[in-house]
């Protein structure tokens, strides 16, 4: 649910130069929020959503939007590398909790399948989401609920993905 | 989720009595938890659409969409839709009170927004910044997970926004 501007910014600031200060946990009831870097915090503190929070066994991980950013293409391939840079964002986070996507135990995605951020079909646009994803998730695979949607917050968005992972807090059983 | 009258009901069942009604909050016994009905509109929505307003399982309570809108005839401008958000989560915060939990403790929101329907005159933003007025003043740091999606329609005539929340509320022994 990160809108453009911090989007793009939280991805590129996954690049090392913030590695002194994030990720970085703040407390909370039964667990804490994790925020994975510099422009995860300006989201946390302007629209104040975690990236992901953390509670008992489970960690909650907040919509992200797949979009192309300015004048980045709208075609098949451009939509999957920008898919990537969602997952290696989404890596991260589970990076900071000591997770890792074969945690993941549940995924909603919510697409638009006709709007202005990506220039093919429905299925193109399933098909290319699908064979990123399976760069980064292998089997077993987790529970996925796909469906359309209107609109979403990130300007041209075509995809927001939802994460619930299974964290146990007792490392000695990891 | 719930239909149009029934939130006029129990929309009115949460204001107009402070006190909890007799019988209210209810307990109905499920697999590994509960089913909470924090007052007799819910009650009367358990009954005939069949959904809990809060259910329990282990250490987390699961509570269903709450809908934000005009209902009728009421204005549809950012200041009432503002207006309409408090009246839903002073909803969810009878649940949530019910279930022994807070809004501190909600991990996950889900937030579905009719962005261009009948029940708020105004931009995509707008509706945006109108509704997180109302959710700061119920919601504060640390904030949860939410993940805030476009919808085509909701089941209440003229709704705005669906809100659909897990709270993480470990049982404490003796209750």
């Amino acid at each position: 649910m990160l809108k453009p501007a911090l989007l793009a910014a939280a991805l590129f600031a996954a690049l090392p130069a913030s590695a002194q200060t994030y990720p970085k946990t703040i407390p909370a009831p039964g667990g804490h929020v994790t925020i994975t870097n510099a422009a995860a915090q300006k989201a946390y503190d302007e629209i104040r959503f975690a990236p992901a929070r953390r509670a008992g066994d489970w960690l909650y991980i907040s919509g992200l939007v797949i979009a192309p950013y300015g004048d980045e293409g709208r075609d098949v391939e451009s939509f999957k590398a920008h898919t990537r840079r969602a997952f290696r964002f989404l890596d991260a986070t589970l990076k900071a909790e000591g997770l890792t996507f074969a945690d993941v135990v549940m995924i909603n995605t919510f697409h638009v399948w006709n709007g202005p951020g990506f220039t093919g079909t429905r299925d193109q646009q399933f098909e290319a989401f699908s064979a990123v994803k399976d760069e980064f998730m292998p089997p077993p695979h987790p529970a996925w609920t796909a469906v359309g949607t209107t609109e979403l917050l990130g300007e041209n968005g075509v995809v927001e993905m939802q994460m619930i992972v299974y964290a146990p807090r007792d490392a000695a059983r990891r | 989720m719930r239909k149009p009258l029934l939130v006029a009901a129990l929309i009115a069942a949460a204001t107009s009595a402070q006190a909890q009604p007799t019988g209210y909050p209810k307990i109905v016994p499920a697999p590994g938890g509960e089913v909470i009905i924090h007052s007799p509109g819910a009650q009367r929505n358990y009954d005939a659409y069949k959904f809990a307003p809060a259910r329990r399982a282990g250490d987390f309570v699961y509570i269903s969409g709450v809908i934000a809108g005009p209902y009728g005839g009421s204005e549809r401008d950012a200041a009432a839709l503002t207006e309409q958000t408090r009246r839903a989560f002073r909803s969810i915060e009878q649940m949530l009170k019910a279930s022994g939990a807070t809004f501190a403790d909600v991990v996950m929101i889900n937030t579905f927004h009719v962005w261009d329907g009948p029940g708020f005159k105004g931009t995509r933003d707008e509706q945006f910044a109108a509704f997180a007025k109302a959710k700061d003043e119920f919601m504060s740091a640390p904030h949860p997970a939410w993940t805030a999606v476009g919808t085509t329609g909701l089941l209440a005539d003229d709704g705005v926004v669906e809100i659909q929340m897990i709270a993480y509320a470990p049982k404490k022994a003796g209750r």
